[in-house]
């Protein structure tokens, strides 16, 4: 699928991500090649359509809110068995599933909606990415607490870190990051779970300034495209670009392996 | 020969490496080349002896300046008769600086190398001023990161550091950089130190307005 075009669900169905959060989508569904899981792809300045290797897509789409609430309503009616909460975690966890897929990433919204919570069920660990200012910060530490308050629901999350996004070098950002670091450890210490496990292990939440993401004008044209990752030309930076979150993913890497 | 004019060489053999498939090495070397930038306007034997003092750290798993070796040696042999004798004494010197620190990961390297440029050219301190007490700096770091978030030990302690005359402005300053994050060197005293306090105060703000969120009252 292109971004901006391919993605968007067809009239009168729902995105793949709603499928997914109401059981409609089965293992073989998605572990299939040519399933549900789509190819990402972008057209490179030659007009030759590629391929991000190695990587597969479920899109969502604004339909995503009316089905987080239909399930939500149903299950809490009884008109829905399954428990909403797992719906997710059933599915990735099926065998066929797990084989197919090496590391699975799923973006969330900063609040508790019934898909972020199957994420959260779903999820061994948790990335919480921020703006660097004091504003932010501060919802960092919320968010945190919302974690713990339910973790019971997650008993082997494991907040991986937090990572300043769209930094712009100002003054006061790498303060925010400290606070946000230090919102959420204050948060979660004391957690049933593995919630603070990076804390117990004396490792600090924040991952490091240098490593946050830049405001690069370059990554934001080319989410329009395809996977920035793979679509920034050399001329636009992207080397610099690749080397970049290759030191990012390595870094994530030895946090989850610890 | 200025560094930015070798900066410049070298980009374009990224460039052409690139073109011949080999981007990692392209990647590597243009690393390499965003180490250079900072020192643009300095001469290459400038920057090597800047290189030769810098303390650089070896920790981390990433590419290291030892992989440039055989590509800038390709480099010098291509250039060898038909290039300016200045730029090849210039790779010979790059080349040097790559096998002496040949265990240094190049972003790392590069990473040292911007940080010294921009301190350099930061205000220097008078002759003679005292340099920092780094030991007194890590001392307090590590009593001041022990007692945060804890009102009462962290308040104790902050007096004490308040009251402590072997603290300095620059001790303030450098504690607060630490501590906090980047505090200009022109801080005052009483100002780094309230950049301490600041980071405590905020956790406990944030504790004391997420009880109150609990307890079901307003934040404010």
């Amino acid at each position: 699928m292109h971004a901006g075009t391919d993605w968007q669900p067809r009239t009168g169905h729902l995105s793949a991500a709603s499928e997914a959060i109401s059981n409609v989508i089965t293992a073989d569904l998605l572990a299939r090649t040519n399933g549900v899981a789509k190819a990402l792809t972008w057209i490179d300045h030659r007009g030759i359509t590629r391929q991000t290797p190695n990587a597969l897509g479920l899109s969502a789409f604004y339909d995503l809110k009316d089905t987080e609430d239909r399930v939500m309503v149903e299950w809490l009616l009884r008109d829905r068995l399954q428990d909403v909460r797992y719906t997710l975690y059933h599915l990735l966890r099926q065998p066929d599933v797990r084989d197919r897929f090496g590391l699975v990433l799923i973006d969330c919204p900063p609040r508790l909606t019934t898909a972020c919570i199957q994420a959260l069920c779903t999820s061994t660990h948790i990335l919480i990415p921020t703006v660097l200012d004091s504003t932010s910060a501060k919802a960092v530490g919320y968010f945190g607490t919302q974690l713990k308050r339910h973790e019971d629901l997650w008993p082997y999350l494991k907040v991986v870190g937090v990572l300043g996004t769209m930094t712009r070098n100002l003054g006061g950002e790498e303060d925010a990051l400290k606070e946000a670091g230090d919102q959420l450890r204050e948060t979660l210490t004391g957690s049933a779970g593995k919630l603070n496990w990076l804390h117990r292990l004396g490792i600090p939440y924040e991952i490091p300034y240098n490593l946050v993401v830049r405001d690069v004008p370059e990554i934001g044209r080319a989410a329009a495209r395809g996977i920035a990752y793979d679509c920034v030309s050399n001329s636009d930076g992207g080397d610099a670009i690749r080397a970049y979150f290759d030191s990012l993913a390595a870094q994530l890497d030895e946090r989850m392996s610890k | 020969m200025k560094v930015a004019a070798l900066a410049d060489v070298l980009a374009r053999y990224a460039d052409a490496l690139d073109a011949s498939c080999a981007t990692a090495t392209a990647a590597r070397l243009r690393a390499f080349v965003g180490a250079l930038t900072p020192s643009a306007s300095n001469s290459v034997s400038d920057f090597a002896n800047l290189c030769s003092v810098l303390p650089f750290s070896n920790a981390g798993d990433q590419p290291i300046l030892r992989e440039l070796v055989p590509t800038i040696e390709g480099l010098g042999k291509l250039l060898e008769g038909v290039g300016k004798p200045g730029l090849l004494t210039d790779l010979e010197l790059v080349l040097a600086v790559a096998r002496e620190q040949g265990d240094i990961p190049i972003d790392g390297f590069a990473s040292v190398i911007r940080q010294h440029v921009v301190s350099a050219s930061r205000r220097q301190p008078k002759r003679g001023a005292a340099p920092v007490n780094q030991q007194l700096v890590n001392d307090y770091l590590e009593r001041l990161e022990a007692a945060l978030g804890n009102d009462a030990a962290f308040r104790a302690l902050f007096r004490d550091l308040e009251a402590d005359r072997r603290v300095t402005k620059i001790e303030a300053v450098e504690l607060a950089t630490r501590f906090l994050g980047p505090t200009p060197p022109s801080t005052s005293r009483p100002k780094a130190l309230q950049r301490v306090l600041q980071r405590h105060q905020k956790i406990v703000d944030f504790k004391r307005a997420s009880e109150s969120i609990r307890n079901g009252r307003s934040a404010a």
